[in-house]
């Protein structure tokens, strides 16, 4: 099929048209019927691109919301002495108002909803499905010259799935015995006895609901995910010349097929327990002198099939995350990787290892100590290969000619991040030490650092730089660079003492410190995290005005290939099509790191090799 | 330090002395320490800092100095519910004397409230430690009956089902100790003797202490002891060993026991 543009050609479409693949693609699907109306456009949309875009919104639409939450349950933490009867048309009977004072109080089963809610939908709405899901989805066929994904109608199933499983959850939001209060990791008994507290009936069933339809989602994904890896590279597209994020999306896919069946398990059996009077986690219980018949169970079982999944979930998050970073840090520092290869066996090293690290989060829950130092060696471990993406990051961008854009800025920031955030997983992968840390702060310190924000970093990153893919303008540099400070210093402003607290052994999910004389003196620092905690919240929203105002006033794309990228997605048209090409699609001669070679600031890989040239391939 | 819990899992945390372990319902756990200062050890060294010489509570000046009012703490690690953060105890560190008396006396709930009433989902069944004491307890019995001169041992745990032949499961922990003591002694002959209470009439008595006494035989002949170094006899309420004036005492009348007849 001929060139249809009424533009001159560009450099790369002479290249496509020359050497391109023409699979007739658009002789099939031209005005196609998958996109006849807007309906099937926007909504129940197959293109891999629409379905991204859904991913990302639904997950900033969680973002606000599960942040949101954290404020409220910060101002109790910093502020207890404080009314909140202005929370009152919000919130309405979970503040419980002081007849006498009208001093308004935040009810404790709304607080720990609300810290079970936050972690929940942080953890798997937002960095799992929003993270992974918009740019495993916009970029696997874009990056590996795809027309869409392997089957983009079980691509779309898994768009609505998650939308119900988030429909679901925020129903349980507004039931009368209040959202599951029984924290993210729902551990029985009090997640399986409806009596054990008020989450616990109706918000634990829905909770149970919504996360069993968010599986069937990212199992859905990470099938198309994986197929399309393997099967639908374009020409030329080795597995050794993809790009890292295609890597990491891949084996990002790879373990959540792996570990999230083991989590509906668990889940199953404790469904079971809850409605079918099995004993799979229950044994030797007591409610109001009364001894229940469940015999036999043990609730140990089902931390070792949470954190089965749990861990490696912590893996699902910041892969994706790790492979943005990967490839912004090239782009803007226009040097090649450094180590693809070592980049590549550490991803798959972390993944293996990720398996086998679970019960570092059951130190202290009764198993043999000496099963513990089994985990304790294999958690050092993997700090081995995420020290080498580390150094090869900083290698990457050591002496090179930086380019600060707001992406690139996450993208350093992320590095900063993880290494602050590994470094106290170390301390907690030793069972000795983490007697004295498990279930404080140091543990929330450790784990928002290395996964909460460095995740966020890695998808704002990822958002600044693919933007303009995504809606053909760019987003606000200066507000970028804003919000990337207000991010930068106001994570560690709210992290960075929350080690001290935990050093100091306060336990975390408390709802306030002065029952205790050994907790309570921690008022100042709580104060000014509750602040940072506000002001970087502020900074958020910042950035979402950012971006809705950037989708329909942002500066316009002129070039195609605004940041000079060798990969594939920025060969097509500055609005990619359905089926992303026009005519033929592009076939591939080079890795995808071909940066500053041969006086060449960057050699796009739709480029055949020159005369003369050496491959950098590997 | 034992831990257990009866309701959800909760978790044992010492802040002042860094240690914490889950309560699990079902799986008792336990850790090691060696606290190294009594609270009122403790409270004479805070003494010596300014900070622990203002009143415990900022409100009320006339309270006790921080120092005097300090406590060890005890704290819950695992989210338990919506107390999980009010779930304070205070711990008091002891010379060992004092701690050795007052554990003496402590009981589980389990133990103290549950064991062998009728909600205990194991009445049927002994623990492998109750086991090993049962089983010390009937040695000890046995030794001291074949030095004395009535060489007879009161069965301390068989029962039977009310009115009926018929041993309840508890009792064959005690039978099996004496079918071990029969194989070891090889020349150990025994008479088994049923005793009831004087409540019924006494010719239905006789003959349910001669059935019971029989069913003792018939398990001991079950468990592989020789019917030859056996017999059996019922003695109804003929030979009480209390008034049967009370409850109590009937109770100490209705009673299984041996005689040793030759060794
Ligand atoms: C060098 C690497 C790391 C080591 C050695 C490590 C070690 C640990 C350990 C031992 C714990 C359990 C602490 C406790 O509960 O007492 C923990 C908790 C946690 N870690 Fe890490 N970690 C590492 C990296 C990561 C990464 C990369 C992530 C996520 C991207 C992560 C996310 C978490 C989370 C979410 C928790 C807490 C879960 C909870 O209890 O709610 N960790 N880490
Ligand atoms: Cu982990
Ligand atoms: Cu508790
Ligand atoms: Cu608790």
């Amino acid at each position: 099929m001929a060139h249809v543009a009424n533009h001159p050609m560009t450099q790369e479409e002479e290249l496509i048209e020359k050497l391109g693949y023409d699979d007739h693609f658009h002789e099939h699907h031209e005005g196609d019927r998958y996109q006849s109306n807007f309906i099937n456009t926007y909504v129940f949309s197959m293109d891999h691109k629409i379905i991204a875009k859904q991913f990302l919104i639904t997950g900033m639409f969680w973002a606000l919301i599960g942040a949101g939450m954290s404020l409220i349950f910060r101002l109790q933490l910093g502020f207890p002495e404080e009314s909140m009867a202005w929370l009152k048309p919000l919130l309405g009977k979970w503040i419980i108002i002081n007849a006498e004072t009208g001093m308004g109080t935040l009810s404790q089963d709304f607080y720990y909803a609300l810290v079970t809610m936050h972690g929940t939908i942080l953890v798997f709405f937002v960095l799992t499905a929003g993270l992974s899901g918009t740019f495993s989805n916009l970029l696997i066929p874009l990056q590996l010259g795809a027309r869409d994904m392997t089957s983009p109608f079980l691509n779309m199933l898994s768009y609505w799935f998650f939308f119900m499983s988030g429909l679901i959850m925020f129903f349980s939001l507004f039931v009368s015995t209040g959202p599951f209060s029984g924290g993210w990791t729902a551990y029985p008994p009090l997640s399986a006895l409806p009596q054990a507290s008020a989450g616990s009936g109706a918000g634990m069933t829905l909770w149970l609901l919504s996360l069993v339809f968010f599986v069937v989602s990212v199992l859905l994904g990470g099938i198309n995910y994986i197929t399309t890896v393997l099967n639908l590279r374009t020409k030329g597209m080795t597995m050794w010349r993809m790009p890292l994020t295609i890597w990491a999306f891949f084996v990002t896919a790879i373990i959540g097929l792996l570990s999230f069946p083991v989590l509906v398990s668990g889940f199953l059996l404790l469904m079971f327990d809850r409605g079918m009077g099995t004993s799979f986690y229950l044994s030797e219980i007591f409610v109001g002198g009364q001894a229940l018949d469940h015999v036999g169970g043990s609730p140990v079982l089902y931390q070792h099939l949470f954190w089965f999944l749990g861990h490696p979930e912590v893996y699902i998050i910041i892969l994706p995350a790790m492979g943005l970073v990967s490839e912004v840090l090239a782009v803007h520092a226009r040097k090649p990787i450094f180590g693809y290869k070592a980049m590549v066996f550490s991803i798959l090293a972390i993944a293996f290892l990720s398996f086998i690290v679970w019960a570092h989060h059951m130190f202290m829950s009764g198993v043999n100590p000496f099963i513990s130092n089994f985990f304790v060696v294999f958690t050092l471990i993997i700090a081995v290969p995420s020290a080498v993406k580390v150094f090869n990051w900083i290698s990457t961008i050591y002496a090179s000619n930086f380019r600060f854009t707001a992406a690139s800025m996450f993208a350093i920031g992320f590095v900063s991040m993880f290494i602050s955030g590994g470094l106290t997983g170390i301390f907690l992968g030793n069972s000795a030490i983490d007697i004295q840390q498990h279930d404080t702060y140091f543990v929330v310190a450790h784990f928002h650092i290395v996964m909460g924000v460095a995740a966020f970093f890695g998808m704002f990153a990822g958002i600044y730089n693919w933007f303009p893919k995504m809606y053909g303008r760019f987003m606000n540099e200066t507000l970028g660079k804003i919000h990337f400070w207000g991010t930068m210093i106001g994570a560690y402003a709210i992290f960075w003492p929350m080690h001290y607290i935990g050093m100091a052994g306060v336990p975390r999910r408390y709802y306030r410190f002065d029952t205790f004389a050994s907790f309570s003196h921690f008022d100042d620092l709580n104060k000014f995290i509750t602040i940072a905690a506000i002001a970087t919240f502020a900074f958020q929203v910042l950035f979402v005005v950012n971006f809705f105002y950037s989708i329909w006033k942002g500066k316009k794309m002129t070039n195609p290939n605004p940041w000079g990228a060798t990969t594939l997605e920025w060969t097509t048209n500055i609005k990619p099509v359905h089926g992303n090409w026009t005519g033929k699609i592009p076939t591939v001669h080079r890795w995808a790191y071909d940066y500053g070679k041969d006086g060449k600031e960057f050699i796009s890989q739709i480029t055949p090799l020159a005369e003369g040239e050496v491959s950098s391939d590997h | 330090m034992r831990i257990t819990s009866k309701d959800v899992l909760h978790n044992f945390y010492l802040p002042h002395f860094r240690v914490k372990m889950d309560a699990i319902p079902g799986i008792p756990t336990y850790f090691v320490f060696e606290p190294q200062k009594t609270n009122e050890e403790f409270r004479q060294q805070l003494r010596n800092y300014p900070e622990y010489q203002v009143p415990s509570d900022p409100k009320d000046p006339s309270s006790k100095p921080k120092w005097e009012a300090f406590d060890y703490e005890l704290a819950c690690a695992e989210l338990c519910g919506n107390s999980h953060f009010a779930m304070r105890k205070t711990v008091r560190i002891v010379e060992m004397e004092e701690y050795e008396m007052w554990a003496a006396q402590q009981k589980s709930y389990y133990l103290s409230n549950i064991r062998f009433k009728d909600e205990d989902p194991n009445k049927e069944k002994l623990f492998s430690s109750e086991i090993e004491t049962r089983k010390e307890e009937f040695i000890e019995l046995l030794d001291t009956a074949l030095i004395t001169a009535k060489k007879t041992v009161q069965f301390s745990y068989v029962t039977f089902a009310t009115g009926s032949e018929k041993l309840t499961g508890v009792s064959r922990y005690e039978l099996d100790n004496l079918v071990e003591a029969m194989k070891e002694k090889k020349g150990l002959r025994i008479q088994l003797a049923g005793h009831t209470d004087d409540i019924g009439e006494d010719a239905l008595n006789l003959a349910l202490s001669q059935k019971r006494a029989d069913a003792v035989m018939k398990y001991l002949v079950s468990k592989g002891v020789d019917a030859s170094r056996l017999s059996a006899k019922g003695f109804g309420e003929s030979q009480p060993v209390a008034a049967n004036d009370s409850d109590d005492n009937r109770a100490q009348n209705r009673r299984t026991e041996f005689r040793v007849v030759g060794q």
